[in-house]
């Protein structure tokens, strides 16, 4: 019953780091191992490539320098992809957790401390047990200029 | 069937049987605007259609049904179920007409006075405030009702869409008809770009699966899964064509508006004016389609504005009164080929040169050198109209560079001859698809990128052993190739590619033309040639102007495709093509006479000949002992024929280069001694064509006997398609 009620929403759980992520889990449409890719000269350097899914190309994005987090993580990736206008785009991850219904009264807006870079994608955050999952828009983190360097 | 008819009635077909439903429903519902809305626009529709494609008895009813549902709509009169009846028979009868053209090509003759008077009957009695009810049918079954109707005197000029006028014959048989299910309606259905855009997503992505399965069953020696493997083959083949065909529609589409514009300029100017068109069933992809409408209808508004005289000024010059515009598309070697032309005054020489001296686009001296058909390649340089007057139809300076750079955005080209007082006829010349472009896949410090064969026109292998070689002026590599400088742009750097330098090292020069701009791309590697399905690169890499697209190759991998353009622009040589095309059109001042590519190579006696090279099919080694007598001549086997062999001397050399030659059909082999390089003649070539040799002519300083490949093709073997 819980997955239908409309005050709660249901978020795909991720790591980077010490940190947690959420992602509202309508818009995760695979999770992959990660791919082979292919390297696109020029572009910024948090595309990683691209690659391809079942005759669609997909546009690599390495989420840790996106956030500018510049810690190296495990070499044992995980793919999220995402469709954000009819394009699809996976966000390289170092793991993915497990999927939480939320409800959504109790998500708080970001702390005004948070990393600009950080609150730029924040669309809450949510305060699980032993750790604070951030949940991110989509869309904010995708809305990127990656052809500039 | 005329395919603007054909889609007419499928559409008509479909809104019809939508009308069935609503007028039932507003039978129950009178007051339903929405519903008398639906209606009023299906018949207006039609009444419009009809007009425009002449065929005027669908168009007068039609026009009755639409005037009595306009007053319903503006609640000017009260729906009653005698008066739905009255519409519904209307329906009906239009229906009829459309089964009749269906069945005949033409409109059913038939006489439709009597439901004609009903509805006018209502229309204006409802005008007067007389109720009239559809009991009494025949009030005004005495009054005569002239069929006018404006829509098929405006239809008329634009007869030449091949509408046939109603077919007269068999009386009442098509009214017998009844209203059986329609044909075309069952035969062709609907559907939604979305779902064969996806369709051919899957489809390629199957095509790419099998590969990959036939690549690792080749490895495998026996094996079971071969037989059914190669019927899947075989399937998805086929299943590949049939998607690809769903993509295609007949060009006609886009000329369905052009008979209407030629007509209205035609009115506008006073002007006799006959379109015609033909092949007008030549498929193309959708897209491209898309893309051509608007340069197409630009281009037949100007032959009908600028080309065609007015009548008086036609018969002063001995042509008949009513000009004519051929539109014509028809295949040519994988791309579609239109043609626009008509028997107008061609284009004007003096004006386009005053034009081009007001401009400061040339000098008068020049100008005296320039052979006509230079200066009239004028009119595709931005802003250029010779126009004297801006009319609501052209003049306005805005086209002939916009049609051109239009149809160059879709790997097309575009040619133009033009013959003062006889007419002007254009060639554009266009791919199939854009969906699969033919490209060469390069590789640099193991990156694979793929550049769009249309714009590579040759390869050199330089560094090492090669007689070429990367030269630096001030780091600037350049590269001399037949006498000429060729800039040069690394790949390497241009993308930001670790590299090192090793003089020695054996790299290739991708020389790429863009526009009348020659550069060369230095690449490490050149893998094959592919056909690749171009896919938009993302939107948020579209700032990288260097690329055009990315594609999936054969084997799943993504690769980047190169834009030569914008590799232009990113190497800041973007100044050069200007310049480039200004220097071309000097050079060929200087040099007039057509550009000949020659191909130089010693002859079995060690002599320095050379051969037009497009002449030229291939250059081949053989070994000496493949060489076969039959007939009395020295043939080899080439491609499962026999071929002649012209030139051969026995002497103890094991392998000998041999140039083959094709003429249409016909291959010959011509056994050089060495093949040297290749040379640009500017001239013509003037010899005979029966005679051995086409002409002599000084390349690189040296004179050189151009040798006449026909002389060999003649005597050479037919190779057909399926032997």
């Amino acid at each position: 019953m819980a997955l239908l009620d409309t005050d709660e929403q249901q978020f795909l759980s991720f790591y980077m780091g010490d940190h947690v992520f959420g992602i509202p889990i309508f818009q995760v449409q695979d999770i992959l191992h990660t791919q082979q890719l292919t390297h696109v000269p020029l572009a910024a350097d948090f595309i990683e490539g691209i690659m391809n899914l079942r005759g669609r190309i997909v546009t690599a994005i390495n989420f840790r320098k996106r956030l500018h987090y510049s810690e190296v993580g495990g070499s044992n990736t995980m793919s999220i992809v995402l469709e954000h206008k009819d394009e699809l785009f996976s966000l390289i991850v170092d793991d993915v957790g497990e999927v939480l219904n939320l409800s959504t009264d109790k998500i708080e807006v970001p702390p005004y401390t948070l990393n600009p870079a950080w609150r730029e994608v924040a669309t809450g955050v949510f305060q699980l047990q032993d750790k604070i999952m951030i949940l991110l828009n989509p869309h904010a983190l995708l809305q990127i200029n990656g052809g500039q360097k | 069937m005329d395919d603007i008819i054909n889609e007419f009635l499928t559409e008509t077909n479909e809104s019809l049987a939508e009308l069935d439903n609503a007028l039932v429903a507003l039978e129950q519902n009178p007051e339903d605007s929405a519903l008398i809305s639906q209606i009023f626009r299906v018949i207006h529709t039609i009444k419009g259609t009809s007009g425009f494609l002449g065929l005027p008895r669908l168009g007068s009813v039609a026009h009755k049904g639409e005037d009595v549902l306009g007053l319903f709509r503006d609640k000017k009169l009260k729906v009653t179920p005698a008066y739905i009846s009255l519409i519904l028979e209307a329906i009906d009868r239009i229906k009829q007409i459309i089964i009749g053209i269906e069945t005949t090509g033409g409109e059913p003759a038939g006489d439709d006075s009597q439901l004609i008077s009903q509805l006018e009957a209502v229309y204006n009695g409802a005008g007067g405030g007389v109720e009239l009810s559809n009991d009494s049918p025949n009030i005004m079954d005495d009054a005569v009702m002239p069929m006018v109707d404006p829509f098929a005197e405006e239809a008329a000029p634009a007869q030449s869409l091949a509408v046939q006028e109603p077919v007269q014959d068999k009386g009442t048989a098509a009214t017998a008809t009844a209203p059986a299910e329609s044909q075309i309606a069952s035969q062709t259905l609907r559907v939604n770009v979305e779902v064969l855009e996806n369709l051919m997503t899957m489809v390629s992505e199957l095509v790419l699966t099998r590969n990959q399965l036939l690549q690792t069953a080749r490895n495998l020696k026996e094996n079971e899964i071969l037989a059914p493997l190669q019927r899947l083959n075989h399937v998805v083949s086929g299943l590949q064509d049939g998607v690809m065909k769903t993509r295609m529609q007949p060009i006609g589409n886009a000329w369905s508006k052009l008979p209407r514009i030629v007509r209205d300029v035609a009115a506008e100017l006073g002007k006799k004016i006959d379109l015609e068109m033909r092949g007008q069933e030549t498929e193309l992809d959708r897209q491209i389609l898309e893309m051509i409408k608007d340069p197409l209808t630009h281009m037949v508004r100007n032959s009908a504005d600028h080309g065609v005289e007015l009548p008086a000024e036609r018969v002063a010059k001995g042509k008949s009164e009513t000009g004519k515009i051929l539109l014509n598309a028809y295949h040519q070697g994988g791309h579609i080929i239109v043609e626009i032309s008509d028997d107008g005054k061609g284009l004007p020489l003096e004006k386009i040169k005053n034009k081009i001296l007001e401009r400061g686009l040339a000098t008068e001296e020049q100008l005296r050198h320039m052979p006509a058909q230079q200066i009239q390649q004028f009119i595709f340089h931005a802003g250029f109209s010779t126009a004297d007057k801006i009319t609501s139809v052209s003049g306005r300076g805005v086209g002939m560079d916009v049609v051109r750079s239009n149809i160059e955005k879709i790997g097309g080209s575009i040619e133009m001859k033009s013959v003062e007082d006889k007419g002007t006829t254009f060639l554009i010349k266009i791919p199939l698809t854009l969906a699969i472009v033919s490209s060469l896949i390069v590789g640099v410090n193991n990156e694979r990128f793929a550049v769009p064969q249309i714009t590579v026109s040759e390869l050199v292998c330089v560094g090492g052993d090669s007689t070429h070689q990367v030269e630096l002026i001030n780091n600037a590599p350049v590269l001399r190739l037949r006498g000429n400088l060729l800039p040069l742009v690394s790949l390497n750097q241009l993308l930001n590619l670790p590299h090192h330098e090793d003089k020695n090292k054996v790299q290739y020069i991708v020389v790429t033309r863009v526009a009348a701009f020659l550069f060369g791309l230095i690449v490490d590697q050149v893998f094959d040639m592919e056909e690749i399905v171009v896919k938009p690169v993302s939107e948020n890499l579209k700032g990288l102007q260097i690329f055009s697209g990315n594609t999936i190759l054969g084997d799943g991998r993504v690769i980047m495709i190169l834009d030569p353009p914008g590799i232009l622009k990113a190497a800041g040589m973007e100044q050069n093509l200007e310049n480039a095309q200004q220097a071309q059109e000097e050079k060929l001042q200087i040099q007039s006479g057509a550009e000949n590519l020659l191909l130089l190579f010693n002859d079995s006696h060690d002599q320095l000949k050379a051969a037009p090279i497009d002449m030229v099919s291939r250059l081949e080694e053989v070994e000496l002992k493949n060489i076969e007598i039959s007939d009395g001549r020295k043939v080899i086997q080439y491609l499962g024929h026999l071929m002649p062999i012209f030139g051969c001397e026995n002497d103890n050399q094991e392998r000998r280069p041999l140039i083959i030659f094709r003429d249409g059909n016909r291959n010959a082999a011509l056994m050089a001694n060495k093949i040297l390089d290749i040379a640009t003649y500017y001239g013509d070539l003037n010899g005979g064509t029966d005679g051995s040799i086409l002409d002599s002519v000084i390349v690189n300083g040296k004179a050189v006997d151009v040798i006449n490949p026909a002389l060999f093709t003649t005597q050479g073997v037919v190779l057909t398609e399926n032997a």
